[in-house]
């Protein structure tokens, strides 16, 4: 309960620092760029004050200096056909014109290819950017982009997804761990629903790393509760045709489901559908991660139990924040986190609001 | 010799093309700052390494007439068993990265093998023999991996890519010499001349007593192969494998063998034209991002593209043959 | 009757069939729930839901095959037809409109592959490939990679009965069989797939029966996709990735061949049903999903070898083969 209050205490800070930021916006960009690294060490003490709370809520300072005006930085994503990065390509513009600076979205046509990330990286290389926003499709596999990016002595951003390789560096990384997302999803969903149960999880496109994690985190979940059985593990392929269809099939094998975990927005979408069609709305819950308007009136008419959100938006704001103060010179943690949001029936009419626009 | 003479011909065939696609790239080079620069071509160079290599292989089987389906699930499969081998090495030697090449490289070769003695011996339907090899590749690896990446291997081993040799990538080096060795087996071989024998008319190859299963054999034996060795490529250049590394390399090297000119039912193009096709997709790939156009219209540009590379052969071929036919009629 | 009842030649031909039989016996056989004298359920859900997709979309692929071609863009025309028919729905609000003007971009798309491909030369491969290209880019540019849904009018127009998607795929195909089997424009166009040239010298416009021909397929695609969105109740730019492959492997097991006239609108039916009966039992036969994938490639290659089998049956008396 309490994360829950803490996350949407956090998420009304955000949307207002936005507002207050976008409407301070124009003031900034009038001023002169000569002013700008004045600020930052009587600003950087400000994050002292937080980490209250026992978990650790590093977040990058609020500060008025804009050290990203006129400034190139290249977003590297996932996909730009998936849901949640097509939002996170547009928070990340939305930022740009907050900040007056140009954002080049790159993202490989095929999604999750870390091989296709590596060439954007090396392309990019030609006429380089200020600064890299990075979201690697896999942790390690990205290391040969990194390092010519490193040789190419260029900032880095690392957001959601965490470099691990040991060869490399970046400057900051905001941190949204996808284990703990599948993980604190299934815990909570069983807090929830109760002792027992059968589940069955809709596992996203296999050999990339977003949905291994989350589907080991989910396992993990599972194991720690004994009365909780899971039925099957079946791919989905991250969209919502596959798992419709999967789930479906499902449906007439199992006759006694309570949990259905879907791994993304789009296949709790789609379970949702097949489980329409059966008229087992009822019998089965249905846990998702990702949220957008769609997902959130689903859990508003009751087909989606709960999901958890771990905010693209959130994720690339941090970002940008980290990039100001990464090229203002500023001391960075080398972590910061990112939360996730629980959205269920208590608290989605007010969350709703955030995905309107 | 009437093959190399044939393969002589078809490098004036392309021509067409080829400069259609020289002069879209000096283009690119106008508008863009350094798109001919040093580190670009790199680039271009480096990202078309991989795509050569399965090129390569499926040149061979395009001149037979036939498809092989199989070979994105090949390097998927080569991949990740090499890369699990790697993993479960604790302390890599150059003993270990010479025998993870060898997996690479003997995986990919055991498939085409299997694809060669179903396909060319046996006779079965080429397309459902290396789509079902195909299904089992991926398969595999998302099997063994249990749906999951492997990531992060020994710097010795990623030295295969990204190694460098007199300023060139060692992933350029790789696809050079392969393309070499290509070239000459191709081209210079009996192997190479009989492949478009068969592809013309497999009767008329069979009748002036080419052995054609056992090229078939070879063929799909060597498909196989060169998918194993892009495998090992891909494999130190990403530095991860998993259930999806190979996915639509089918349909890519498809198009690298087609755009270079070489025709679907067989016995026309050859080797040289696919490197052309290789590097041009790589190249338009690499223009199209740095001018700066969002990734949806850069698929779309992809397309129209290629589209009007081809096009721009086909009629200059066709605008020839009148030519040619206007001076038959007028002289006769 | 003066034909005897040839067991061995009936086996040939109806390889696929026995294979399509087998596999149901076997998957009712083992488990429970997949098929049962009482339980119908699963069976209805393959007829009804699974079925009709993969039928027309094997089928869309089917049809540019009897020509000698293929149609790479399938995936394109479904993402960008369907999104297309959603968003005139949602504009216009009118539902009979979005589902002319989908139908009318996958005509469309067909024609541009057919006219690039019958009229200009073009290899079908390159044009369909790189139609694909352009459609799928197209369908993101409009949508800007966002999805548009809630369109209860049209969702209930195919919703309302469930057999529905059944039915429409039921007329498709047996439109189709009629057309390519029972009349002289069926006949122009296996002759074309056979021998364009032949067929031009005959005096047959090879010309616009294959630009006729993908018209077909991009029809059928775009009908496919419309049956998508009102199936998931959201249209998606990226609906149709990864259709391709599946249509090219559901046309394949069901006995279609790329050399040109080999292929019946008979494969795709059995070809569709094959594939979604297979990944229908494998799931309920509890085969883990990571190796799903693994255990189709081999039941290809099996049927494959099955097929040989048989054919030894038939030739076992020896006979002269011409080259």
């Amino acid at each position: 309960m309490k994360k829950k209050v803490w996350g949407l205490i956090l998420a009304a800070a955000m949307t207002a620092a936005l507002m207050g930021c976008s409407s301070k916006a124009p003031a900034e960009t009038e001023m002169p760029e000569a002013e700008a690294p004045v600020e930052p060490t009587t600003e950087a003490p400000a994050e002292a004050e937080k980490p209250e709370a026992e978990a650790p809520a590093q977040t990058p300072a609020d500060t008025d200096v804009n050290n990203l005006e006129g400034k190139k930085i290249a977003v590297l994503l996932k996909s730009y056909t998936d849901m949640f990065w097509v939002e996170a390509a547009n928070e990340a513009k939305l930022q740009g014109e907050k900040y007056g600076c140009e954002v080049e979205i790159l993202a490989p046509t095929v999604s999750n290819s870390n091989e296709e990330q590596i060439q954007l990286i090396e392309n990019s290389l030609v006429s380089p950017p200020d600064l890299y926003v990075i979201v690697p499709a896999d942790s390690e596999g990205i290391a040969p982009a990194i390092q010519a990016v490193n040789d190419a002595g260029i900032p880095i951003v690392n957001v959601n997804t965490k470099i691990t390789d040991e060869s490399v560096t970046y400057d900051t990384y905001v941190s949204c761990s996808q284990y703990d997302l599948g993980y604190t999803t299934i815990s909570t969903a069983i807090e929830k629903i109760g002792g027992e149960g059968k589940a069955i999880i809709i596992f996203g496109k296999p050999g990339a790393q977003t949905f291994v994690e989350r589907n080991e985190g989910a396992e993990d979940a599972f194991k720690e509760h004994a009365g909780w059985e899971v039925l099957a593990n079946e791919i989905g392929k991250g969209t919502r045709n596959d798992a419709m269809t999967v789930m479906q099939t499902l449906l007439t094998k199992y006759p006694e489901i309570d949990m259905v975990y879907a791994q993304n927005g789009e296949m709790a979408l789609g379970v949702v559908e097949a489980i329409k069609q059966a008229g087992r709305t009822d019998e089965i819950k249905v846990a998702a991660d990702n949220c957008n308007s769609e997902i959130c009136q689903a859990i508003e008419d009751g087909s989606i139990y709960m999901t958890y959100d771990d905010g693209a938006w959130a994720q690339m704001e941090m970002g940008f924040k980290a990039a100001n103060m990464v090229l203002g010179g500023e001391t960075v943690e080398k972590t910061y986190y990112s939360d996730i949001y629980l959205v269920d029936a208590d608290n989605v009419t007010e969350y709703a609001k955030r995905y309107e626009e | 010799m009437s093959g190399m003479n044939r393969g002589k011909g078809f490098i004036k065939g392309i021509s067409g093309s080829m400069w259609a696609g020289i002069g879209l790239i000096f283009l690119f080079a106008v508008v863009i700052e350094n798109y001919l620069g040093a580190r670009n071509v790199m680039n271009i160079l480096r990202n078309s390494s991989v795509l050569v290599v399965v090129a390569a292989g499926m040149t061979m089987i395009i001149l037979l007439g036939e498809i092989d389906m199989s070979v994105g699930g090949v390097i998927t499969i080569a991949a990740t068993s090499a890369g699990l081998y790697l993993q479960s090495v604790e302390t890599v030697t150059i003993g270990n990265v010479l025998l993870g090449v060898l997996i690479c490289a003997a995986v990919g070769l055991a498939f085409g093998i299997f694809n060669g003695y179903m396909i060319g011996i046996r006779k079965f339907n080429y397309w459902l023999v290396s789509f079902g090899s195909m299904s089992m590749g991926f398969g595999l690896a998302k099997g063994i991996t249990n749906g999951g990446v492997l990531s992060g291997f020994d710097t010795k081993f990623r030295w295969i890519s990204m190694g460098e040799v007199l300023g060139l990538s060692m992933c350029i080096v790789w696809a050079l010499l392969i393309c070499a060795a290509v070239l000459f087996l191709q081209y210079r071989t009996r192997f190479g001349l009989h492949l478009y024998a068969i592809g013309d008319s497999e009767a008329c190859a069979l009748n002036s007593g080419i052995n054609v299963r056992k090229t078939r054999f070879l063929a799909y034996a060597f498909s196989g192969l060169m998918a194993g060795l892009a495998a090992m490529l891909l494999l130190a250049r990403t530095n991860s494998a998993g259930a999806a590394v190979g996915e639509g390399y089918e349909f890519n090297a498809i198009a690298a063998v087609v755009v270079g000119g070489t025709a679907m039912d067989g016995g026309k193009g050859g080797f040289k034209g696919t490197i052309f096709g290789a590097v041009f997709i790589s190249a338009m790939k690499n223009g199209l991002q740095l001018i700066g156009l969002s990734n949806y219209w850069q698929q779309v540009l992809l397309g129209v593209v290629i589209i009007a590379i081809i096009l721009y052969d086909v009629i200059s071929t066709k605008l020839r043959v009148k030519k040619s036919l206007r001076r038959v009629y007028s002289d006769g | 009757m003066a034909d005897r009842f040839d067991v061995r030649s009936f086996l040939i031909k109806g390889a696929r069939v026995i294979v399509l039989i087998l596999l149901f016996v076997v998957f009712s056989a083992f488990t429970d729930s997949f098929f049962g004298l009482n339980n119908w359920t699963n069976v209805g859900n393959i007829l009804l839901q699974e079925a009709p997709f993969y039928i027309l979309l094997a089928l869309g692929m089917t049809i540019p095959m009897i020509v000698g071609g293929i149609d790479l863009s399938i995936e394109a025309n479904i993402s960008l037809s369907s999104f297309i028919c959603a968003m005139t729905i949602q504009a216009v609000g009118n539902t009979g409109a979005g589902i002319l003007t989908g139908l009318a971009v996958g005509l469309l798309m067909g024609f541009i592959n057919g006219v690039l491909i019958a009229r200009t030369g073009l290899p079908p491969f390159v044009a369909t490939y790189s139609m694909n290209w352009i459609g799928k880019g197209s369908a993101l540019v409009i949508s800007k990679g966002g999805q548009l849904n809630g369109f209860e009018n049209f969702r209930n127009l195919f919703n309302s009965w469930e057999g529905t998607y059944l039915l429409m795929a039921g007329i498709i195909l047996v439109m189709a069989w009629f057309l390519y089997t029972k009349t002289a424009f069926g006949r122009e166009t296996y002759s074309v797939g056979c021998n364009a040239v032949a067929a031009r010298i005959s005096g047959i416009n090879s010309t616009k029966i294959k630009i006729l021909a993908y018209m077909a397929s991009g029809f059928i695609g775009a009908m496919t996709g419309m049956m998508y969105v009102a199936k998931l109740g959201a249209a998606d730019p990226t609906l149709g990735n990864g259709f391709t492959i599946k249509a090219i492997a559901a046309t394949l097991i069901g006995g279609a061949s790329f050399r040109g006239a080999k292929s019946r609108v008979s494969n795709a039916l059995i070809g569709g049903l094959i594939v979604v009966i297979l990944n229908n039992g494998l799931i309920h036969i509890g085969v883990p999903g990571v190796w799903q994938d693994f255990a189709q490639g081999l039941i290809i290659i099996a049927a494959v070898l099955m097929e040989r089998m048989l054919e030894k049956l038939q030739t076992a008396e020896p006979k002269v083969r011409l080259q």
